[in-house]
């Protein structure tokens, strides 16, 4: 509680800086919009960003982090369990983060037109990375003595896997997905801004061009609001699954 | 008493970064039904190896295993105590006492019912739903051990158990154990590097030595049951402990030469 207490104090100072250094030296609205000038944006265009562009960005987060859950976890299982796996899939894993977006969007385009998979692909792309890499590291991180214990149970592998690797690897696993939460926000935008006629990246994209920073800096705001809550989302069913690991740090 | 697990002349070597190791070679030793067995021998000679083939997680290289009277396969009939508790952390206490019964087939229902009608005698009725960490490690080893007597098998393998524990809880733990075992009339074979403790709880105490070529060095134990906790206080004790002691530093320099 106390450390929150101080948290919404330095937010409260910086904004009353901000807004006394735009106002102080006049900086023109299009280039810094002052805090006032923000919430004075929102609350014209709230119905708009609320109701109309958040649903739609939400939407492709859902559909993009769900499906890169699913793929994340496939890719990790084939790598931790084949050799080929480390040695093919995981180059191609890592090849995968190197490729910049921005460059691909005209095929992205012809691929997808302007539907919405063509976001979710982006926000895949961006956030299926750092679930593969944590279910890895989770998988191999496999305590050989636990896995001899259950041997001499008579388990099988099936039972060692589901009552000893997953356990183990799902920290790992969690922390992963808290990252991937917050870049699928930034996927899905990146995904608008390439190609799209509604949805927040599109609208600030549309604010931008009409040098409407207000309006631009609001939409942001609203995003990694978005973000925010979505890793705290992450973070709870985090902290219910597995609540032996945050016993165990006390 | 019948013989319940044995050694036939094998051998047993590993493949290291600096080469072969040998364990094991031209073997023989055994453990016989409701004996109470311990294995010394200084850090390094591969006591836990010699575990590790009785439990079945290796096969020996040459020579026979028999288990029951025949070449019976033995993961899955052979409990093992491993060295640390090895609870594991997502579970609760009872929960970690029911695996070897979860993993048997029987209903997690039935199991933990099972696992809660032993708690008592273990000392473990108020911790059945703490987790592992907030267990001291006395209460964790007892945890360990009801957990392998449950698998409900005749030989139960111990390594080292009581390592990690402090002098006045090893000795509390070794008391208990003794009346668990009479109790419970299972097999033991017990790895230690505790001198005092095997003396204290073997018929039969076995010396190691690194690269063992043949038979271990075989030690009766001559005290009668049940033993008081002054027993080591007794010259014979006294004694026989300096002995063990003597022929382990022999090995060591004869090892070193």
């Amino acid at each position: 509680m106390k450390k929150n207490k101080t948290l919404v104090i330095v937010i409260l100072s910086l904004i009353l800086a901000w807004e006394g250094f735009v106002r102080l030296l006049g900086v023109p609205t299009f280039i810094l919009p002052p805090p006032t000038a923000i919430l004075a944006a929102f609350g014209k265009h709230w119905d708009l960003l609320l109701f109309v562009h958040l649903p739609v960005t939400l939407w492709e987060v859902f559909l993009g982090l769900f499906l890169s859950i699913v793929i994340g976890i496939a890719a990790a299982m084939m790598i931790y369990y084949s050799e080929i796996g480390a040695k093919v899939i995981y180059p191609m894993v890592i090849a995968s983060q190197t490729i910049p977006i921005v460059a691909l969007s005209p095929i992205l385009i012809m691929w997808f037109g302007y539907s919405i998979w063509g976001k979710v692909a982006v926000t895949i792309l961006i956030s299926f990375f750092p679930i593969v890499v944590g279910a890895v590291d989770g998988l191999r991180a496999t305590n050989q003595d636990w896995v001899h214990l259950m041997k001499t149970m008579g388990a099988s592998g099936r039972q060692i896997f589901l009552k000893v690797q997953i356990p183990q690897a799902l920290p790992a696993f969690f922390s992963g997905l808290k990252v991937a939460a917050t870049a699928s926000v930034i996927g899905a935008t990146i995904g608008e801004w390439l190609g799209a006629s509604e949805g927040l990246g599109f609208f600030s994209r549309r604010a931008s061009n009409n040098l409407q920073a207000d309006l631009l800096f609001a939409t942001v705001l609203l995003l990694s609001l978005a973000g925010f809550i979505l890793f705290l989302c992450i973070q709870w069913i985090e902290r219910r699954s597995i609540p032996w690991f945050y016993q165990e740090k006390k | 008493m019948s013989t319940l697990i044995k050694f036939d002349n094998i051998s047993f070597s590993f493949e290291t970064d600096r080469g072969r190791t040998t364990i094991l070679s031209e073997h023989d030793s055994e453990i016989k039904e409701n004996e109470f067995v311990s294995l010394i021998g200084l850090s390094g000679c591969g006591k836990s190896t010699v575990l590790k083939l009785m439990a079945g997680l290796y096969e020996p290289d040459s020579g026979r295993v028999e288990f029951q009277g025949g070449n019976h396969p033995r993961l899955g009939k052979v409990s093992l105590m491993p060295q640390q508790d090895m609870l594991m952390p997502w579970r609760t206490i009872i929960e970690n006492a029911a695996l070897p019964l979860e993993i048997q087939g029987i209903p997690a229902k039935e199991a933990e019912k099972k696992v809660r009608e032993f708690l008592p005698s273990f000392g473990l009725e108020k911790v059945g739903h703490a987790f592992p960490r907030e267990l001291s490690g006395g209460m964790r080893q007892r945890v360990s051990f009801l957990r392998a007597m449950l698998g409900g098998h005749h030989l139960l393998l111990l390594d080292e158990p009581f390592s990690a524990l402090d002098a006045f809880t090893r000795r509390e733990m070794q008391l208990w154990l003794t009346a668990a075992w009479r109790e419970w009339e299972r097999s033991i074979f017990l790895i230690t590097h505790d001198i005092e403790e095997a003396l204290f709880l073997s018929d039969r105490i076995y010396l190691m030595e690194k690269g063992q070529r043949g038979a271990f060095q075989e030690i009766p134990v001559p005290f009668p049951r049940p033993r008081s906790t002054d027993l080591h206080l007794t010259k014979e004790f006294i004694q026989l402990r300096s002995e063990i002691t003597n022929l382990l530093y022999q090995k060591e320099s004869y090892e070193k030469k």
